[in-house]
């Protein structure tokens, strides 16, 4: 991908990108859309701000979000568990299988792969967009997020072996 | 879909690693992303109507599946521009042209057309024979000779005369026609 000129394409093109992942997010951790958006443009106007100074972005991003889902939680619900809010799911896991859980997140956070296809993936396996939706956001055909997909599905799949695990039926 | 993916979806649900966006939020999200661009661009005091520009094309682009980058768009917003401009002065000065043409142009022009007569009417017209007289009339021009004296020598003219003898005089009274014109 080709590195754009100026700040302000740089950032353009880098909220396009990121945009759908972090609304998604807040979305799963705010109920209310309207609020989800509002802080959702905090987040980026913050990171404008400090653009140059960030290397890894999509990395600042979710660290940037999770600070700011804290303040909104303390200045209109102090009551809520904002722990809670981010480890939801993953306290209900005991164990065995608290331990593959965290394989396979990791397994799917190491992956080799460009910043796109990172997106596309959290897009597709973690918020579970349709191949439609991610083409019209990241600018490719449907059949390419298809293919794109599959790939990065293979790479996956790969990495677990690659730690040991021979088949599925050892993690299900 | 391949294996490759079932598996991996599999995984993701046995162990709730993931976070579900209904399709109604997901076309929210996609829907929001540029009206919320532009919030943050006029916060930050980045806004200009050029760059706004240039996020459309980039965004239309990506929309239709088409991987543009940022500087592609800076160039296909300044050929459209380049393109738009050039047309409509390419407009302006034909109009303006045209506008001249008509206002400087000669005056109309009646043209007076005869309508064809019907078919019997010249059918009958075609037979009936043209009266040789009248038609010999038209032709023939009456031509009448003029002829002016010579002026002669003073002195002379009665000697001259005398000298041609009676067979001369003969002749020019065959030729000395009457004519209609008074001669000066």
């Amino acid at each position: 991908m080709k590195k754009p000129k100026g700040p302000a394409d740089e950032f353009t093109q880098a909220y396009m990108e990121y945009y759908p992942l972090l609304l998604s997010s807040l979305l799963a951790r705010v109920s209310n859309p309207e609020e989800a958006r509002d802080l959702c443009q905090e987040v980026f106007i913050i990171f404008l701000e400090k653009f140059h100074s960030i290397t890894n972005k999509r990395a600042w991003l979710y660290g940037t979000l999770k600070n700011v889902v804290y303040q909104h939680y303390a200045r209109k619900k102090p009551d809520v568990d904002i722990d809670g809010v981010f480890n939801d799911e993953g306290l209900a896991f005991t164990n065995g299988a608290r331990d593959a859980r965290i394989m396979i997140a990791e397994a799917i956070e190491q992956v080799e792969c460009s910043e796109e296809d990172r997106v596309l993936l959290d897009l597709i396996a973690i918020h579970d967009y349709s191949y439609g939706s991610v083409a019209e956001i990241l600018g490719l055909s449907r059949r390419q997020v298809e293919y794109r997909y599959g790939q990065l599905a293979k790479s996956i799949l790969d990495y677990l072996k690659s730690r040991g695990i021979k088949g599925l039926a050892e993690l299900l | 879909m391949s294996d490759d993916i079932k598996q991996l979806r599999v995984l993701i649900d046995t162990y709730k690693l993931s976070r579900p966006v209904s399709p109604e939020l997901q076309q929210y999200v996609i829907d929001s992303r540029m009206p919320d661009l532009r919030h943050i661009l006029m916060k930050s005091g980045k806004y200009s109507l050029i760059a706004w520009l240039v996020i459309m094309i980039f965004s239309l682009f990506r929309k239709y599946g088409l991987h543009v980058t940022m500087i592609q768009s800076k160039i296909i917003a300044g050929i459209t521009a380049a393109a738009v401009a050039s047309g409509s002065a390419a407009a302006v000065y034909g109009g303006a042209r045209y506008i001249i043409k008509a206002a400087g142009g000669p005056s109309a022009q009646v043209e007076e057309t005869v309508k064809e007569p019907e078919a019997g009417i010249k059918k009958q017209n075609e037979t009936t024979p043209v009266m040789p007289e009248e038609q010999k009339r038209v032709d023939v021009k009456r031509t009448i000779p003029v002829y002016k004296e010579k002026p002669a020598p003073a002195g002379e003219k009665t000697q001259s005369k005398d000298r041609k003898g009676p067979a001369k005089k003969k002749n020019a009274a065959e030729e000395d026609t009457v004519s209609d014109i008074p001669t000066l």
